[in-house]
């Protein structure tokens, strides 16, 4: 790998959030959390900047077999939105997630074409089909993110707040 | 249409309706694209943390006033939609206008490897969005997505917008020559059956302007009373050092303002609706306009009578 893979890479860090933007909800609730996003202009226009690595969803700087859980609130214009953009996130996030006892987790708003519960529960059943997958387990709740995430504001990629209702959990037993 | 009329059938029936332009020129694409940029502005330009003015268009953003249209749809609809969306209908209707789509264009099973996929999919995405926005709100007539549903399933032309140059000098580099100090860096790319590839436009900043101007009405010109001459508004566009003609102004921003229902207009000028009052005297000021032109088409038709032709027909 690049020498992009050795600059921050703490073994203790074993969960990740992807598309992070302004926020830091990794940091906030899943502790010991890198923050990445491809934006490299979050720098100048987020009040606080706290991504510790500008990358794509689909291009990861780290090595295989690595992270615990991977966390993507509100993925916008990248995620579920058909099998050729699943197959290509589900890939890249499988291969730096470990192995087995790991899980990709969602939030998102039900409208969002690239993450409603629905759509990311049959692009799963297509992707685990297709590659020929038996581990993988999908399930969702409807969450009220004021108190479940107290706190914390959620943005849309213009910078508005919005309030996400859902709770999508991929289990890789 | 209500929501209990978007079905497999009547989908499948518009899209096997569909027939590719032949012709290339922007005519079938240009305003209609605008209207459907002016459409998503909106949902910016009516929300109380309005910044529309330093929005700077680019990809990023252009798919940002997307998801905001969906999000913030209450800025522009009455009341929040409890409909839900059939996914699973949607993914059937852009399956097959994939298929036909690909199909026309003559490269149906090698869609795959095609130079032509990209296009093909932002039009079918842009169509998923046309339908999830009926679905949430199936007789608005502030979808998005109506103006490119039109440029798509009636008009016959596919589309793309890209801020990405090489992208675009591959297709058309002529695209790129049309780029000026009014550009946002974004282009539209189109593609009808003609043999003779591409077309598209560099997108100017027509719809920051739109922007701009709305936040002045807003500020400077609330409610009919305050209403203010195109005049004014050029001289409050040279303090922000953007030189347009009156005519330009009128035609670039202050129409497509007037169609999204964003700002009235009587014969003293133009104004911020601010109340029910406002509403009612541009409403009865175009309603006069309209019977004016009403009266015109009238007598045409009376004339064609009289020469034999029923102009009802033509
Ligand atoms: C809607 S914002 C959500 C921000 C944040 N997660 C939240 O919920 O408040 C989507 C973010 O995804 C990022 N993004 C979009 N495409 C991406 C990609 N291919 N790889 C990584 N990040 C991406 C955008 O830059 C943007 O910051």
């Amino acid at each position: 790998m690049s020498e992009r893979n050795t600059l921050i890479d703490d073994k203790s860090y074993t969960n990740l959030e992807i598309g992070a933007g302004c926020g830091d909800f990794g940091k906030k609730f899943y502790p010991k959390c890198y923050l990445t996003d491809y934006d490299a202009n979050l720098r100048e226009s987020c009040e606080l900047c706290h991504i510790d690595w500008f990358c794509d969803a689909h291009e990861l700087p780290w090595g295989d077999n690595r992270f615990d859980t991977i966390i993507l609130c509100n993925p916008y214009n990248y995620g579920f939105n058909d099998d050729d953009s699943t197959d290509k996130l589900m890939k890249e996030l499988l291969r730096v997630l470990k192995v087995t006892n790991s899980k990709i987790i969602l939030i998102s708003t039900k409208n969002n074409k690239h993450c409603n519960p629905q759509r990311v529960s049959t692009r799963i059943s297509a992707f685990c089909k297709k590659n020929n997958i038996s581990n993988m387990n999908v399930s969702s709740e409807e969450i009220d993110c004021n108190s479940l995430y107290e706190n914390y504001v959620f943005k849309e990629v213009l910078g508005d707040q919005i309030f996400p209702s859902c709770k999508i959990t991929i289990d890789v037993q | 249409m209500s929501n209990s009329s978007l079905n497999i059938d009547t989908l499948s029936r518009e899209i096997n309706l569909l027939s590719l332009s032949d012709k290339m020129n922007r005519g079938g694409y240009g305003d209609l694209f605008y209207d459907h940029l002016t459409g998503l502005t909106k949902f910016k330009m009516l929300s109380s943390e309005n910044n529309i003015d330093e929005l700077k268009l680019s990809e990023k953003t252009y798919f940002g006033l997307e998801q905001y249209a969906i999000e913030h749809s209450e800025n522009v609809e009455s009341e929040k939609s409890q409909n839900e969306v059939d996914w699973d209908l949607i993914d059937d209707a852009k399956e097959l206008l994939k298929i036909k789509l690909a199909n026309s264009l003559g490269i149906g099973q090698n869609y795959e490897s095609s130079e032509l996929k990209p296009i093909i999919k932002f039009t079918t995405d842009n169509y998923e969005n046309y339908l999830l926005y009926k679905m949430l709100y199936p007789d608005s007539i502030s979808n998005p997505w109506l103006p490119t549903h039109n440029i798509i399933l009636e008009n016959g032309y596919l589309l793309m917008v890209s801020g990405q140059k090489d992208f675009i000098r591959e297709y058309d580099k002529k695209i790129l020559d049309k780029e000026d100090e009014n550009s946002t860096g974004l282009f539209v790319l189109a593609k009808s059956n003609s043999t003779r590839g591409f077309s598209g436009f560099p997108i100017d900043t027509r719809s920051n302007m739109q922007g701009l101007i709305f936040d002045f009405l807003r500020r400077d010109a609330s409610g009919m009373r305050n209403a203010i001459k195109t005049e004014k508004i050029a001289s409050f566009l040279k303090t922000q050092q953007k030189n347009y003609s009156e005519q330009n102004i009128r035609v670039m921003f202050l129409l497509p303002l007037k169609r999204a229902g964003l700002i009235g207009s009587t014969t003293s000028g133009y104004f911020f609706i601010n109340s029910p009052d406002d509403l009612i005297h541009s409403y009865k000021h175009h309603r006069e306009k309209l019977r004016g032109l009403q009266r015109t088409l009238d007598m045409y038709k009376n004339k064609g009578k009289q020469l034999g032709i029923d102009l009802e027909t033509v």
